[in-house]
């Protein structure tokens, strides 16, 4: 087959190559022809350029609420530890910190911090700053905010303590038991993003209840309590 | 966690070559909505878009070492496997394509993404260009380059010869790359 006569054989398949659909063997043909002749190489890059350019006019749409967290999730098996953390002291070799212990650890932290704030209502301004300072630095923190937790006529139910960290994470402290059952909660972030968060089973002495988030505090607008489809409990930040 | 946000895409990559979770966070959050996009746009269901979305972005976690740049631009690689993956879960399923002249529609509503090498006026030029070309070029460079037909599939689809699909397949992508002046001559 002469030059010329390749070359249009080869042009033929290039739409193909270049939208990566073209059958092996045509493929591979197509591949040591690429190696001699840089005007279908040429003619090659050009097309699968407009194939990626295509590809990007596609409409952006909004994942369903929690597909950030879902995904990580995902990679965070294989995902090292955070470097702040490796400065803890440690007796063994540093090692990857699962999501469950990393909850363990905030709610740990979750309730000295929750202990503080209780503190603060009794004791000096100054001592409680000092304090303060002293247990984001242990936990490698950057603020902490809180927000009422209230019913739906307006009732105050409790606390919701919001921590920016490595991880974030909210603990909420009720004032009295809530009704017994099954709360579905969700994250609903100042510009409407809802992340559904760790469900609470609210029981014999459950004064409390945390979740990790995947959001900065300063993004937070609403934390929801839905009991049975109906938002029963709301904390605005 | 915050200087993260601002890193460009190769820097997130390279951090997710590393296993930087934060790296993944941010990269994640910045392409979410156009990963989904393309997903749902391909396979038309939210659900079975979104577990191709979650997938692509473990694959690029998992190949993100392996990304070369002279090979083209990070959200075209993104969204390469993202459109691969679509395909291979639209012909798992046994699934047909939605309509083509839908999809390019939505093509040319200006809503499109904005992480693209072109720039506004070429963005423009080629949204104008795929209306302006016959419908069976439009519907031929959907069915190959957003459901990854082959000529032959094209073909008995459209019930027209190997050759015919071929041709309109290759005439509009040519009459695209005209309106992007990206011709070789």
């Amino acid at each position: 087959m002469s030059e010329d006569a390749d070359c249009a054989e080869i042009r033929d398949l290039i739409p193909e190559i270049a939208a990566g659909v073209a059958a092996g063997d045509e493929r591979a043909r197509a591949l040591a022809h690429f190696g001699a002749c840089h005007e279908c190489r040429h003619e090659l890059a050009m097309t699968a350029d407009l194939v990626d350019e295509m590809l990007t006019l596609v409409p952006v749409q909004e994942p369903p609420a929690g597909f950030e967290g879902r995904v990580i999730a995902r990679l965070a098996p294989e995902a090292k530890p955070r470097s702040r953390r490796v400065r803890l002291p440690r007796r063994r070799p540093a090692r990857p910190v699962g999501r469950a212990a990393a909850w363990v650890a905030a709610t740990a932290a979750a309730a000295g911090l929750a202990a503080g704030v209780v503190w603060w209502q009794t004791a000096q301004d100054r001592a409680l700053a000092a304090s303060y300072r002293h247990t984001l630095e242990v936990a490698h923190g950057r603020g902490l905010s809180a927000a009422p937790l209230k019913s739906g006529l307006g009732a105050e139910q409790g606390t919701v303590f919001a921590y920016q960290g490595e991880p974030s994470w909210l603990y909420v402290t009720f004032r009295s038991m809530p009704q017994p059952g099954h709360y579905d909660t969700c994250l609903v972030t100042k510009d409407g993003r809802r992340f559904p968060l760790r469900a609470f089973e609210a029981g014999q002495n459950a004064y409390a209840w945390g979740s990790t988030i995947n959001v900065q505090v300063q993004e937070i607008g609403t934390i929801e309590f839905t009991r049975s489809g109906v938002t029963v409990m709301t904390a605005r930040f | 966690m915050h200087g993260v946000w601002a890193l460009s895409d190769e820097s997130l990559l390279a951090g997710m070559a590393s296993r930087d979770a934060d790296a993944a966070t941010a990269f994640v959050r910045r392409y979410q909505a156009r990963v989904f996009g393309l997903a749902l746009t391909i396979v038309g269901s939210r659900s079975v878009a979104e577990d191709v979305a979650q997938e692509a972005f473990v694959r690029a976690w998992r190949h993100a070492e392996s990304y070369d740049p002279r090979k083209g631009r990070v959200p075209a690689w993104l969204l390469t496997i993202t459109r691969n993956l679509a395909i291979d879960t639209l012909r798992m399923r046994g699934e047909l394509p939605t309509d083509p002249f839908l999809l390019m529609g939505s093509l040319v509503s200006q809503e499109g993404g904005t992480d693209s090498s072109m720039d506004y006026d070429d963005r423009e030029n080629l949204r104008r260009a795929l209306l302006t070309l016959p419908p069976e070029q439009a519907r031929a460079i959907a069915l190959s380059v957003f459901y990854g037909l082959t000529g032959k599939e094209i073909a008995a689809i459209e019930e027209i010869p190997l050759g015919t699909a071929k041709t309109r397949i290759r005439r509009g992508l040519g009459k695209l790359r005209e309106v992007l002046g990206v011709r070789d001559e």
